[in-house]
């Protein structure tokens, strides 16, 4: 908000860095992705789990694979929602 | 089944003279033209968003102050929500500044239009028509990946999406949820997720105020009376749809930046 305020000085002069870029420095950025964006692995899961045991019964000629392809996908999808969100 | 054939006929047939209630066909609006080449509402107020914001923010801005006026200030304190709130504190200092024009663009662009949706004489959030969103998102798809593959160079980037030290069968399954995840299902609920929200808050809207005017014009005096509550509600769902309509923007913005973070950085 506030631009390089004259008296400001925080270090880092010897490299001649504007009081702005000091302000700048030092954040790490983000590693783990929000909350918001677990819903991508929840849906990922059974959509693609699903959908590659629907190819496969109309494939094969059977009928009762996409339910055990739903329920693999969910259980894969919240192991990779832990193992992203919950492991550190 | 002769049942419900009943029951639409019925429907029907009581459609000329009852209550319409809003369907998604009340979200188009030609101007000019025709079939597929037809000009509608929603890229005239587009176009609008991009000239009002446009002006406002060369004009805001032109004779910028260190002591800054109250439209400086304003503009100011947008920019800094999005250049220190959301991409220094994302994607890091290193490399924030240069995503920071792009991340500043969607979320005015998304702001203005999705406030279109209560602003009386345009009430129309543009990002309501499916079209936008998708737009959006391909260019936030497109900087991520082409990023990613910049940084990382192409093998490394896609092997990167893995997470590591699992144990070794797991892969088999993990692997193609990553894919699945990264290419496909993030840039859909990044779309979906903005569209869902202004459609089903146009939708609300429009039930409660036109089910308000037809209580009001078309019903008997009970009806009438009931009618307030329908316009007291459109009231609230407008003040509600503000919020949604600013946590809309926002998280689409954050999420780009997320995506674009992501790609870039090189722990994993």
């Amino acid at each position: 908000m506030s631009g390089p305020l004259p008296g400001e000085k925080e270090g880092g002069d010897e490299r001649g860095l504007t009081p702005l870029e000091c302000k700048d420095a030092g954040h790490p950025g983000q590693t783990t992705p929000p909350m918001w964006d677990a819903l991508s692995y929840v849906l990922a899961g059974p959509l693609l789990f699903g959908g590659v045991a629907y190819l496969l019964d109309r494939w094969v000629g059977t009928s009762w694979l996409v339910l055990p392809g739903v329920l693999i996908g969910m259980a894969v999808s919240l192991y990779t929602v832990w193992v992203r969100y919950g492991r550190q | 089944m002769s049942l419900s054939l009943v029951g639409l006929a019925l429907a029907s047939e009581g459609e000329s003279e009852g209550f319409h209630a809003p369907s998604p066909e009340e979200f188009y609006w030609p101007i000019f033209g025709s079939g597929d080449w037809t000009f509608t509402r929603p890229m005239l107020m587009m176009a609008l968003s991009v000239l009002i914001l446009g002006v406002l923010l060369v004009t805001l801005t032109k004779k910028a102050a260190i002591v800054p006026g109250k439209g400086q200030w304003m503009v100011e304190q947008a920019y800094d929500f999005v250049r220190n709130g959301i991409a220094r504190d994302i994607i890091g200092s290193k490399d924030f500044l240069k995503y920071t024009p792009l991340l500043f663009s969607l979320f005015t662009l998304i702001l203005l239009n999705n406030l279109f949706g209560i602003i009386p004489p345009i009430q129309y959030p543009t990002m309501s028509r499916i079209g936008f969103p998708i737009a959006l998102t391909l260019i936030v798809y497109a900087v991520y990946h082409i990023a990613g593959m910049r940084r990382k160079g192409v093998g490394h980037y896609l092997s990167g999406m893995i997470p590591k030290g699992l144990p070794k069968p797991i892969y088999a399954l993990i692997i193609p949820l990553e894919y699945a995840t990264y290419f496909i299902i993030r840039p859909l609920t990044l779309a979906l997720r903005l569209f869902g929200n202004m459609f089903a808050g146009h939708m609300l809207l429009l039930l409660f105020i036109m089910g308000g005017e037809y209580m009001l014009l078309h019903g008997g005096p009970g009806l009438k009376v009931v009618s307030v509550g329908s316009f007291l509600m459109a009231l609230i769902f407008t003040a509600f749809e503000a919020l949604i309509q600013f946590l809309q923007a926002y998280i689409f913005t954050l999420l780009a930046a997320t995506y674009i973070s992501d790609a870039i950085s090189e722990e994993h």
